[in-house]
């Protein structure tokens, strides 16, 4: 045990066991075999007990002289605590892959030794403190992989792999070179030495051997343009091969870059400009690529320069103290997912991501994908999210915006060509054969998933976010999904209604306008989600996802940590991504929804990083406390909350995903979901109001809320099909709540809660009850059904109560909060929006009729019957809430009243009047009777319409079946505008990637330009 | 007369080797005289290194009866570059032989040497 400790042991099971290896072929295949795995499972737990002993002694590092000198006479090697966890990282790894592997490696004993040398040599560039033994050590990690890829059998891969061996024979001249010039300076080769002397590092002798030394480590790296001959490798070798030369050859480079890191102090704008630009470029050509492991190889060259970018940002913002948490948290965050997406590839046996593969009909292997997919676009809770977070923050602190721009967009990038891969992987396809898995494979996959949730788990506790908050919704869709197989759907569903009950009581009390979005959106997505039960068989992911969905909206309304709030936030919109994605034919939708979800996330995450780093706080109360120049955090956490409101412009996302969404999801999202946008919204209006902003863009707020009510209506009113129709009918009256807010008085936050609680009731009644419609009819085309009013009374008449609430028609609560929200749009001197608003109103009048007329009356022309009891209860439910809020407002607007009070100042209050006043103004009795006899005239004169024509046929095509305004009338400018957008993207990244001309030559140009380049900027840096 | 130590002499030729072995690198499409200009490149490294430790007048750096550890410094050749030197050499070596034996499977497999056949994997 403690003779295993010593972390020369791994160099000596790496050497012994590669020489032991061809003795061992000569006696026999069994012995060969076992003497591999033995070496590196040696090697592998020296470093762990190593890295014990290191914690053990309280961190300080073991020293390792050789000779029986001490440095400088000697070499000597060092195993701290960084050392020791890149090194146990680099090992497990390499173990891992050494299985997943062994169809190759087992063909060729020479490839044994080499695996062997190859992981020995990472292990020594790690721990060397000289720097000619750590070109030695790069020597002994770049032959023993041009020796594995020589032993790849594919011309391709001899090709690239030819091409990997010239540009990185050049890297490693530049080293030896640079080692040497350096000990021409300074008289010293080993590496704390030199550091010592860094005084007398001037001249440009010195200049050239450091700009030498930095090259080399940074193309071994692979920095855009010059890094042409990595991607060809990690496209054409096997895929362990290329996971392993990915994230264990690379992790040895990264260490060096971090050990010499303090000789390149004067150089730190420069790799921070070099590693910014391969980030960027790397994800932006990723977009076109449609290679898998090509793919995967641009992503690597992404990550690994954002690790390095990390290193030096936050050395130069001199925020070492977080070096740890974020360059270890990517590297492991890298270290496991890629590995276990290369090893995915293997199992898959695909190579074109367009091609679909029906991978559902593998589950373990869909898990995991979805997974590491979720992982590597640094989704919580995995180690490269806690990271991320982390740069982000301190770049804001640091006023480093640009850095924020460029790593959003590119992350951004990088999410969708992933997303854009598992979408396709899992799109059915009953053709396609999938090979049986390989346990070899599958085993270290389930590792590396395993260790990539225990380390984001213990990354998470480490994090400071309110644990609790964070791992309850986990926890219970764990549960949940353990005990699934056991239990039959309708169990499931109903262990899911009592686990978020149960949970729900386990978190912390919510207050004020928080608290009123609990309360409101519990009790409406409990109601709604029970519509589950009608169905006998739910996918097996689906009550598991909804208890996360419905527990992390709580959470996003209790916590009082941004980062928290940020976790929460992006749990929701992992949960929905792929509820939505169970939808018949929602697959090909869902990217879109991805990418403007993760948008918005990242709008919101670099706005409040702009405000923390300002303010110098975490807590979300900070966003109060904020000086003007925090504006621009402010418009970006609006335009957030407003891309996942689905304002004008950015809503493009909205009706697909409504629309193709499984329904009683699309009644969750649009009743319960799109409320957390808006509460966000709320909120930040409310910390702008707060702070001292001297820039009031309220009323460009409210514009857009009106024209996303007017254009939504006018959407809607042209849909003939039913569920786009309720989308574009929730996007117009999230528009009104956005107009609502943007008020910034008492009485617009009334009214845009009051709305939130009419439109979440009245939503989740017309989604549920379109997919019964549907369910029954088996068509959603407006004008293939009719006359459902004898088939389906009892959904007639909750649709009834609820289209009615919705258009703002008295007597119901519909009816109360749009009267409030012109009322203050008046008070306001708003003339054009109240205009807009009863423009608004009467497209919603139209279509409204349109839905209820061509449902419902009519010829019954299709064959139906009532909807399923278990549809119908949760609508019952629904139209009740409607009901008691309408006949006593106060029951909702006490609370609300209540709740804002205490938030704003008095002079917000409406016209000084009290809401008793206002109560007063407005009683509903009188206008109730009015309208119910309105109504019920109406009904009446239908009904004699209908007797007089003899058939209502006439009149219902003039009504439904028409469309209510030319097609040149409601262009898709938006549908445009993207479109161009994105096209523009891809003739960008298709003429980045035309450097990539596959001419080896060419390669060892860029190489060389690259240093050249590097050598000439670094003449234009100031010295420190 | 203006004389040179020897030094100076051996790193215009090291670097001068260097130059040359990278034209070939860059100028030849023959993957086998590109891998000569890599051997050429080598040697040029090998020289600098050499005439890096070099110090005008000085001796072999072996202790002994003729020579005093006291200032010893001054008057021998700095070992540490020579023995790196070896090294690099045997590194150099292994390249140029695994580069060489990646040239007979290249062509073996393609039946030709020309660089810019070998582009199948690109963009």
């Amino acid at each position: 045990m403690t003779a295993l400790a010593h972390p020369i042991g791994i160099l000596l099971f790496g050497i012994g066991g590669g020489f032991l290896i061809p003795l061992l072929y000569k006696i026999g295949y069994g012995w060969l075999h076992t003497g591999f795995f033995a070496a590196l499972g040696g090697l592998t737990l020296t470093s762990i007990f190593s890295l014990i002993a290191v914690v053990q002694g309280g961190g300080e590092a073991i020293e390792i002289l050789t000779a029986g000198a001490a440095p400088p006479i000697s070499i000597n090697l060092r195993f701290g605590l960084a050392e020791g966890a890149f090194s146990v990282s680099v090992n497990v790894m390499a173990t891992l892959l050494a299985v997943a592997h062994w169809d190759h490696l087992k063909k060729n004993y020479v490839a044994l030794l080499l695996f062997l040398i190859l992981v020995m040599g990472i292990n020594g560039m790690i721990m060397t403190r000289d720097l000619f033994n750590l070109f030695v050590f790069l020597e002994i990690v770049s032959i023993g992989t041009y020796g594995l890829l020589g032993l790849v059998t594919s011309r391709d891969g001899i090709q690239a792999a030819f091409k990997y061996v010239m540009a990185t024979v050049i890297a490693s001249t530049l080293f030896l070179l640079g080692a040497v010039l350096i000990y021409y300076v300074t008289g010293h080769l080993n590496i704390d030495f030199v550091i010592e002397a860094q005084a007398s590092l001037i001249g440009p002798i010195s200049g050239i051997a450091l700009v030498m030394m930095l090259a080399c480590l940074l193309i071994e790296l692979k920095p855009f343009p010059a890094n042409g001959w990595g991607l060809d490798v990690y496209e054409t070798v096997p895929p362990a091969l290329a996971a392993f030369l990915s994230v264990c050859a690379s992790a040895g480079m990264l260490f060096a870059v971090y050990k010499l890191l303090p000789l390149f102090t004067d150089y730190l704008s420069l790799i921070i400009a070099s590693t910014a630009l391969t980030f960027l470029a790397s994800n932006l050509i990723g977009l076109r690529q449609d290679k898998i492991q090509r793919l995967l190889g641009y992503s690597s060259v992404g990550q690994m320069a954002l690790g390095v970018l990390a290193l030096a940002v936050l050395t130069q913002i001199g925020a070492q103290q977080v070096i740890p948490l974020v360059v270890f948290g990517l590297f492991l965050n890298h270290l496991l997912a890629k590995a276990g997406l290369f090893c995915l590839v293997a199992a898959i046996g695909a190579s074109d991501l367009r091609e679909a593969l029906g991978l559902t009909r593998r589950p373990f292997v869909a898990g995991g994908l979805a997974l590491f997919v979720v992982a590597i676009c640094a989704l919580p809770p995995f180690p490269g999210f806690w990271a991320k977070w982390e740069l982000i923050m301190q770049l804001a602190s640091a006023e480093r915006f640009l850095l924020i721009a460029i790593l959003l967009a590119g992350s951004l990038m990088e999410t969708t060509y992933l997303f854009r891969w598992f979408i396709r992987a899992v799109t059915p396809n009953p053709e396609r054969q999938l090979p049986e898995p390989k346990l070899n494979i599958l085993l270290p996959v389930l590792t590396m998933a395993v260790l990539l949730i225990v380390t984001g788990v213990g990354m998470a506790m480490a994090s400071g976010a309110d644990g609790l908050l964070i791992f309850l919704p986990l926890g219970v869709g764990a549960g949940l999904l353990v005990v699934g197989p056991l239990l039959s759907s309708r169990l499931q569903g109903i262990a899911m209604l009592v686990a978020v009950v149960g949970a729900s009581q386990m978190l912390p009390e919510a207050y004020g306008i928080a608290g009123l979005f609990s309360h409101l959106l519990l009790a409406g997505g409990l109601i709604i989600a029970s519509a589950g039960l009608a169905e006998k068989t739910m996918p097996p992911l689906h009550y598991p996802l909804m208890a996360v969905l419905l527990l992390s909206i709580q959470s996003v309304l209790r916590t009082q940590l941004g980062l928290t709030f940020y976790v929460a936030w992006e749990f929701i919109t992992v949960a929905s991504f792929f509820l939505i994605a169970q939808g018949r034919n929602a697959l090909p939708e869902t990217l879109r929804f991805m990418v403007f979800s993760m948008f918005a996330a990242f709008l919101i995450m670099g706005g409040y990083a702009i405000i923390a780093g300002q303010t110098g706080s975490r807590a979300l109360i900070a966003l109060t406390i904020a000086t003007p120049e925090a504006m621009v955090g402010y418009a970006l956490l609006a335009a957030g909350f407003l891309v996942k409101a689905a304002a004008i412009g950015v809503h493009i996302w909205l009706p697909p995903a409504y629309g193709e969404a499984p329904d009683n999801v699309t009644a969750i999202l649009s009743g319960v979901v799109s409320k957390v946008g808006i509460f966000g919204l709320l909120m930040t209006a409310y910390a702008a109001a707060q702070s001292e902003l001297n820039v009031d863009f309220t009323y460009l707020l409210a514009c857009i809320g009106m024209a996303t009510t007017v254009i939504g209506a006018l959407l809607a009113l042209c849909q003939r099909d039913l569920k786009r129709l309720l989308a574009y009918s929730s996007m117009s009256q999230l528009g009104y709540i956005v107009t609502a807010i943007a008020l910034m008085s008492h009485l617009g936050w009334v009214t845009a809660l009051y709305i939130v609680a009419n439109h979440m009731m009245v939503k989740g009644i017309l989604f549920l009850a379109a997919g019964a419609i549907i369910l029954r009819t088996g068509t959603r085309q407006l004008d293939e059904i009719s006359g459902l009013v004898r088939r389906m009374p009892l959904t007639f008449a909750v649709v009834a109560v609820a289209l009615l609430s919705m258009s703002g028609l008295p007597p119901l609560m519909g009816f109360g909060g749009k009267w409030l929200l012109l009322s203050a749009l008046m008070d306001k001197g708003w003339t054009v929006l109240v205009a807009g608003g009863i423009l608004a109103t009467f497209l919603g009048l139209w279509y409204m009729t349109r839905l209820l007329v061509g449902l419902f009356f009519g010829p019954a022309i299709t064959q139906s019957r009532e909807a399923p009891a278990m549809i119908l209860i949760p609508q019952v439910l629904l139209v009740g809430g409607i009901l008691v809020f309408s006949l006593f407002p106060k029951l909702l607007m006490g609370p609300v009243s209540d709740a804002i009070d205490p938030q704003f100042a008095a002079t917000l209050v409406w016209e000084g009047q009290s809401l008793e006043t206002i109560y007063g103004i407005w009683d509903p009795t009188p206008v109730m009777l009015t309208s119910i006899a309105a109504a019920a005239g109406l009904m009446a004169l239908w009904w004699g319409l209908s007797k007089v024509m003899g058939k209502s046929v006439r009149a219902r095509a003039a009504l439904v079946l028409a469309r209510p305004l030319p097609q040149a009338a409601t262009p898709r400018l938006a549908q445009a505008a993207w479109g161009a957008f994105v096209h523009g993207i891809e003739v960008l990244a298709d003429g980045t990637r035309r450097i990539y001309t596959g001419n080896g030559q060419f390669y060892v140009l860029l190489v060389l330009a690259y240093f050249l380049v590097l050598y000439f900027m670094s003449t234009f840096l100031p010295a420190s | 007369m203006i004389t040179f130590p020897v030094s100076t002499v051996m790193m215009v030729t090291g670097f001068g080797l260097i130059l040359i072995g990278l034209a070939a690198i860059l100028l030849h499409r023959n993957i086998l005289r590109m891998i000569i200009g890599f051997s050429l490149m080598d040697s040029g490294i090998a020289i600098v290194l050499v005439s890096l430790g070099y110090v005008t007048g000085g001796t072999a750096p072996i202790m002994d009866a003729d020579l005093a550890v006291a200032g010893a410094a001054q008057r021998v050749v700095d070992p540490i570059p020579s023995a790196l030197t070896v090294t690099a050499i045997v590194i150099g070596l292994s390249v140029t032989a695994v580069m060489l034996a990646y040239a007979i499977r290249l062509y073996r497999s393609h039946g030709t040497l020309d660089i810019e056949a070998f582009r199948h994997s690109r963009a």
